[in-house]
């Protein structure tokens, strides 16, 4: 028999969160059916009333007061929750505690760390070139996290950092490394023992991120990794700070070699931007995604690919599989009907690398992020799709999938459900910021899909993914893979290794 | 104080009365001329908010306890004061419209749409269905009676007003994200009747806060996230309305969603 309780707070007030997080401990609690606090208004009466937790003394509310209502499975367990809602409610658990002293504004931090030399701003995009503007005007350089930074902010920020020979890395700049201190959106490197001797200067995130994490596996070591921005190579902005990034690294003695990771530079800008790389002093190598060797100049080395430009950086070849004797093995189990890629990424760069690849292969792209020959993705028709989930339309209002991976589910749901879908291919972004465990939703789905479809290898899209992580992260580089090898996905070196595969599966299935 | 919105201006003319809510970033002041939010710099600058340079508010001042107002010093439960002397007057901007550009306004309610498709309200207990339900009923309604363009009084609204968990309930919310933009532009006389039964029904059927927000909503009046965003409406495409549409969407726990329901219920109408 169930008991119904209610108790009503005259005139008492609770935040939205603080009242359903209490709602939400308290119907997790043994014994309860259904639980509630609400405000009383007629409305909310009304729909206590028709879910059966109202009674008597809960119908007298106004809607000014706080009902608590709950039903359970005996008085027992309704004591013990309501006692639990008023200890909370009383104790002052709900409020926010007042937390240790911490600078709110720059002049605050700045009287903190009296000796800090970079200020990283990470505020919604229409307030970060002030406070951008603030830090340099304290002889601070800057990282800017933020997006939808203005050009113009942009561009006269950054030529104020170069009047004054400090740096503006960014805006939206996701990752960078400082004397190998990994920022914002990272992979630790503090397992390698390699000196390090090499810096590259990219436009933020992951492309960085993969790059960082080859060369270690490769035996090298990164020590400055400078993210410059998405929009600097443009003509528009002039490579101001890819420039200044140059001049500062070309000092530093213990950096021998700069790798340059972009998007093609604006026309008149590449000129510049390699005029001065040939000129720095150290080994230069440019890995400009859809350049061709015979568009970098004579004297810097050509990488077409993040993992070429890891290998060129340490003179090592990264073991992968052996991709025509893998593809003609998997080729064999793709159903009759399956011929496309679906590319689930959430890594712009590593979408763009994939795009890329799967281009140099020969076959037809499209994309919400397109690269190179890529059609987009509302003409997806008879095209491999590679999606980059990790894009504005996709996270307005809901995590970046990197941060929570379960907003790939869906898609990730769709590809495996899709009959035209041979292969799917996935990135496992590790590192500081990233998802605690972010292989968890993809092999839950996996494994779900399995269970609900009884499948057969055939009757499934081949699961492709490359894990981009250190033995240092936090994740766990071997469970991270382990959980998804066990759960039937093939784990590649690289993005572009794991792309040339799925392309490979294509062709062998033709 | 760094701002001061309309309506709370003219709560502090009171120059005293009591705090009956008090929370971790803001707290609540009654006056004879309604309610105003003294808070952190985590609230929007808004008709009924007063924008300060505080960290917390709920360490030192408990419910129930009284402020006084004198010589732009506002004292709250005689342990803190707050000086207005440079507080900026807020009020929202109210362009005039004189020509709807219907393929912009189109552009945007897609866009809230996407947004609010991928982020559907929780679930899960049979009282978080039952305010679906409702507020999902209600919302047809108010579809329904936007488009007829009919003169008839908008009875459905008492099915909204007070609907809902948190402390402005989602019909709430949802009502003053409606009655502002038909406000914004200047559909009568719809906008007018909205507001006007509002007025009349909502002082019984939700809370003093709620009430609060509500009854400038019925001038027209809101929080700059949301009048922000319905400039971007009419103000040229070169404004982005995505980070306007993530910003109100994230505002407060389920307030920003339901706002933009709201909105959008009118922008596909209009």
């Amino acid at each position: 028999m169930s008991t119904i309780v209610n108790e009503v707070r005259k005139g008492f007030y609770l935040d939205s969160v603080a009242l359903m997080r209490l709602s939400a401990e308290i119907a997790a609690m043994g014994g309860i059916e259904e639980a509630v606090l609400m405000i009383g208004t007629p409305s909310n009466l009304q729909i206590m009333q028709d879910a059966g937790v109202l009674n008597a003394t809960g119908e007298n509310a106004s809607p000014n007061d706080l009902v608590i209502a709950l039903r359970a499975d005996g008085k027992g367990s309704a004591n013990r929750a309501l006692a639990h809602a008023n200890k909370s409610l009383e104790g002052g658990a709900l409020t926010s505690a007042k937390s240790e002293a911490k600078a709110r504004t720059l002049r605050g931090g700045l009287s903190l760390h009296p000796d800090a030399n970079l200020a990283l701003i990470s505020t919604p995009g229409s307030y970060a070139a002030r406070e951008a503007r603030n830090a340099l005007n304290a002889g601070l350089n800057v990282m800017i996290f933020s997006d939808n930074v203005s050009l113009k902010d942009e561009t006269s920020l950054k030529k104020q950092a170069r009047a004054s020979d400090l740096i503006v890395m960014g805006p939206d700049c996701g990752t960078a490394y400082l004397n190998g201190t990994p920022l914002a959106f990272a992979n630790s490197l503090s397992h390698l023992s390699a000196p390090a001797t090499t810096a590259a200067i990219a436009a933020s995130g992951t492309g960085l991120q993969e790059f960082a994490v080859l060369l270690g596996r490769l035996g090298g070591n990164l020590k400055h990794g400078i993210g410059v921005g998405g929009r600097d190579l443009s003509d528009a902005v002039g490579a101001i700070s890819t420039l200044q990034a140059i001049d500062l690294l070309a000092k530093d003695d213990s950096v021998e070699q700069i790798v340059l990771i972009s998007k093609p530079p604006g026309a008149d800008t590449a000129a510049q931007v390699f005029e001065k790389l040939g000129s720095c002093g150290k080994k230069v190598i440019a890995c400009v995604f859809g350049y061709s060797e015979t568009d970098v100049p004579e004297g810097i080395q050509y990488a077409a690919n993040l993992r070429h430009a890891a290998e060129l950086a340490s003179n090592s070849s990264l073991p992968e599989h052996d991709i025509q004797s893998l593809a003609t093995t998997m080729a064999s189990s793709v159903g009759q009907g399956r011929n496309k890629i679906c590319g689930l990424y959430s890594g712009g760069t590593l979408c763009t690398e994939t795009q890329l690849a799967l281009q140099n292969a020969g076959l037809a792209t499209a994309s919400n992020a397109p690269a190179g020959t890529s059609d987009i993705a509302d003409n997806a028709a008879g095209k491999h799709c590679i999606l980059d989930l990790g894009a504005d339309e996709y996270t307005v209002g809901r995590p970046h999938p990197m941060m929570e991976p379960v907003v790939r589910v869906d898609a990730l749901n769709n590809a495996l459900n899709d009959q035209t879908v041979a292969v799917i291919l996935l990135d496992i972004v590790l590192g500081y910021g990233a998802h605690e465990n972010p292989s968890q939703a993809i092999v839950e789905t996996l494994v779900q899909h399995r269970a609900a479809n009884n499948s057969t290898s055939a009757d499934t899209p081949a699961v492709i993914a490359s894990v981009c992580g250190t033995d240092s992260d936090p994740q766990g580089l071997q469970s991270q893979r382990n959980a998804l090898t066990d759960a039937g996905v093939t784990i590649c070196s690289s993005n572009s290794g794991a792309a040339e595969l799925a392309a490979a599966i294509i062709q062998h299935a033709a | 104080m760094t701002s001061l919105g309309e309506f709370a201006a003219q709560v502090l003319d009171a120059e005293g009365g009591d705090i009956i809510a008090v929370f971790s970033s803001s707290l609540y002041l009654q006056g004879n001329n309604g309610l105003c939010c003294i808070g952190n710099d985590t609230i929007p600058n808004g008709p009924v908010n007063a924008v300060t340079t505080l960290d917390h508010f709920n360490t030192k001042i408990s419910a129930g306890s009284h402020w006084h107002y004198s010589d732009q010093c506002l004292t709250l439960a005689d342990t803190l004061q707050i000086d207005t002397t440079h507080a900026a007057h807020w009020c929202a901007e109210t362009p005039s419209i004189t020509d709807i550009d219907h393929n912009r306004i189109n552009e945007i309610a897609t866009q809230i749409e996407r947004v609010l498709f991928t982020q559907p309200p929780l679930s899960g207990s049979t009282v978080a269905a039952e305010i679906n339900n409702k507020i999902n009923h209600g919302e047809k309604q108010l579809a329904n009676w936007v488009s007829s363009q009919e003169s008839t009084t908008p009875d459905f609204i008492d099915e909204l007003l007070g609907c809902g968990d948190g402390l402005t309930p989602g019909g709430d919310d949802l009502l003053l994200g409606a009655v502002v933009t038909l406000k914004h532009f200047g559909t009568e006389p719809a906008a007018s009747r909205l507001a006007d039964s509002i007025r009349q029904r909502a002082p019984a059927r939700t809370n003093v806060i709620s009430l609060a927000h509500l009854t400038a909503a019925c001038d027209g009046q809101a929080n700059e996230l949301l009048t922000d965003l319905l400039c971007a409406c009419t103000s040229g495409r070169e404004t982005n309305p995505l980070p306007l549409i993530s910003r109100l969407l994230n505002f407060g726990q389920s307030s920003g969603r339901y706002t933009l329901r709201g909105i959008n219920t009118v922008l596909t109408q209009i």
